[in-house]
């Protein structure tokens, strides 16, 4: 259907034919425009019905809301529309869907970059305020994993986005050397009410009534810290810190990183009356090495590039110089989710940080978000 | 199917009757052969339903989902001993491999 109706609000995506004896969701498998599992046939009614969901200040299908990398194709709402709905999303995602887009390609976020690597990043995504309750989010049991529809479809929507529109296509242009589960759907919410601190997007500078989405570029996870018995936070956290050290590389050093935490382990840290910050400044202690063991070592492997000293003519006190698993407490990125059975941390790691020891200017990260429109 | 709680919140490939009989031709198996008995109920999984589950990721896998749903069988009802597997679930015992070599 290559037309649009008097008022030019009707899509104009070109409609395809599917012969009686084919079967559609064979046919979108041979098309290439999945992920490798099944899509929902975007028919015209599921795509109108998308459509009708957006938020005021999307109204027109073919307005362009982003330039998808890696081919800098313009998404129109209508693309956006189509592509949720073959996630499986329910249009009343399809606000927090948009929001996610206007994260991931407002600048803020690295998209071409976690794309055109070898190194498999995507985006995680994490949503707060009221419009996670409205689509009925999962922020309990499994939040991080599989059954809730919100919590599938909501990544998902955003991948098939940059592979359909931006051209994102494995063995193609993306060029993840293993990739993983999180490069098909990573989303999940906040348990604002259990967790012992300020919402997530609350303490980015959000109020408590907005709804936001926030995306951190990971590598993959969860590496899972299972620590059932230490009753302090300091123990606790040095538990986390040391599960944290062997991301990647031991010696080496980490981009922002999201750690998830359970409600049990949350307890441990409202007990003591622990602070975020007294979290981020005891991972920095507990995992600062002087810069002599972040160089790259014959036993122990790779680190900061071993002829670091030599190029950059560190002094025997440089080389004392403590250097934590990341360059900046910002880095570590903290929220809640999870069920109240059993003591658990998820790392979600970002990607390798070792630089130039002599440069390195910590950057305090700012999560890539946006408010969602209602 | 997604709000009969069906799968995992990803869109399903419905398991039409068409479907699933294109997915069991060319078997030697026969429609409601028991595959294996599926933890946590230990349901019986006849061979349709391996069918079924197949359809809802891929049909050429199902060789994968039957040879999946035996493995997951064996590991989870002898882990390791047969001497001290549940009787009740002694039925459903045989070698992976064989059960490979059947397909």
């Amino acid at each position: 259907m290559a037309s649009t109706d008097p008022d030019g609000r009707s899509a104009l995506a070109r409609v395809i034919e599917i012969a009686d004896h084919d079967d559609v969701y064979e046919f979108m498998f041979d098309q290439g425009i999945t992920d490798g599992l099944p899509v929902s046939p975007p028919t015209r009614d599921r795509v109108d019905r998308m459509l009708a969901a957006a938020p005021s200040d999307f109204q027109h299908p073919q307005q362009v809301i982003a330039s998808l990398p890696p081919n800098l194709a313009p998404l129109t709402v209508e693309k956006a529309a189509i592509n949720a709905v073959m996630a499986g999303a329910k249009p009343e995602y399809f606000p927090a869907i948009l929001a996610a887009v206007e994260a991931a390609a407002g600048g803020q976020f690295p998209l071409h970059g976690s794309i055109a690597t070898t190194a498999g990043l995507a985006p995680m995504m994490l949503v707060n305020g009221p419009e996670r309750e409205r689509i009925g989010m999962n922020w309990g049991l499994n939040a991080l994993g599989q059954g809730n529809r919100a919590n599938s479809t909501l990544g998902r929507a955003l991948r098939l986005m940059l592979r359909n529109v931006g051209g994102a296509v494995p063995g193609e242009i993306e060029q993840a050397i293993q990739g993983g589960g999180h490069k098909w759907t990573l989303s999940y919410a906040e348990d604002e009410d259990y967790s012992p601190w300020e919402p997530y997007h609350v303490e980015h500078g959000y109020e408590r009534a907005d709804s936001v989405v926030s995306l951190i570029p990971i590598t993959g996870g969860p590496r899972v810290c299972i620590d059932q018995t230490s009753r302090t936070a300091r123990a606790l956290t040095g538990s986390i810190a040391m599960a944290f050290q062997q991301v990647l590389k031991p010696r080496g050093q980490v981009t922002p990183t999201m750690f998830v935490v359970s409600p049990e382990h949350a307890d441990v840290y409202r007990a003591d009356g622990w602070s975020k910050a007294n979290i981020r400044e005891a991972i920095m202690e507990f995992t600062a090495l002087p810069l002599r063991e972040r160089l790259a070592s014959p036993t122990l492997g790779g680190g900061i590039n071993e002829y670091a000293p030599e190029k950059y003519g560190l002094s025997e006190a440089q080389l004392d110089m403590p250097l934590s698993k990341v360059a900046d407490p910002s880095f570590i990125q903290i929220s809640v989710a999870g069920s109240h059975a059993g003591k658990w941390t998820s790392i979600y790691q970002g990607i390798f940080g070792d630089g130039d020891p002599t440069q390195q200017q910590p950057s305090t990260f700012v999560p890539p978000s946006a408010r969602i429109r209602t | 199917m997604l709000e009969r709680g069906f799968g995992d919140g990803l869109p399903l490939v419905p398991p039409t009757r068409e479907r699933v009989e294109r997915m069991l031709r060319g078997m030697a198996r026969t429609s409601g052969d028991v595959v294996g008995k599926i933890p946590h109920s230990y349901a019986p999984a006849p061979l349709e339903a391996g069918a079924a589950a197949a359809k809802f990721s891929h049909p050429s896998h199902i060789q994968i989902t039957v040879a999946g749903s035996t493995a997951g069988k064996r590991t989870c009802i002898c882990p390791g001993n047969v001497r001290r597997m549940d009787p009740e679930h002694m039925d459903c015992f045989t070698p992976v491999s064989e059960r490979i070599e059947t397909l």
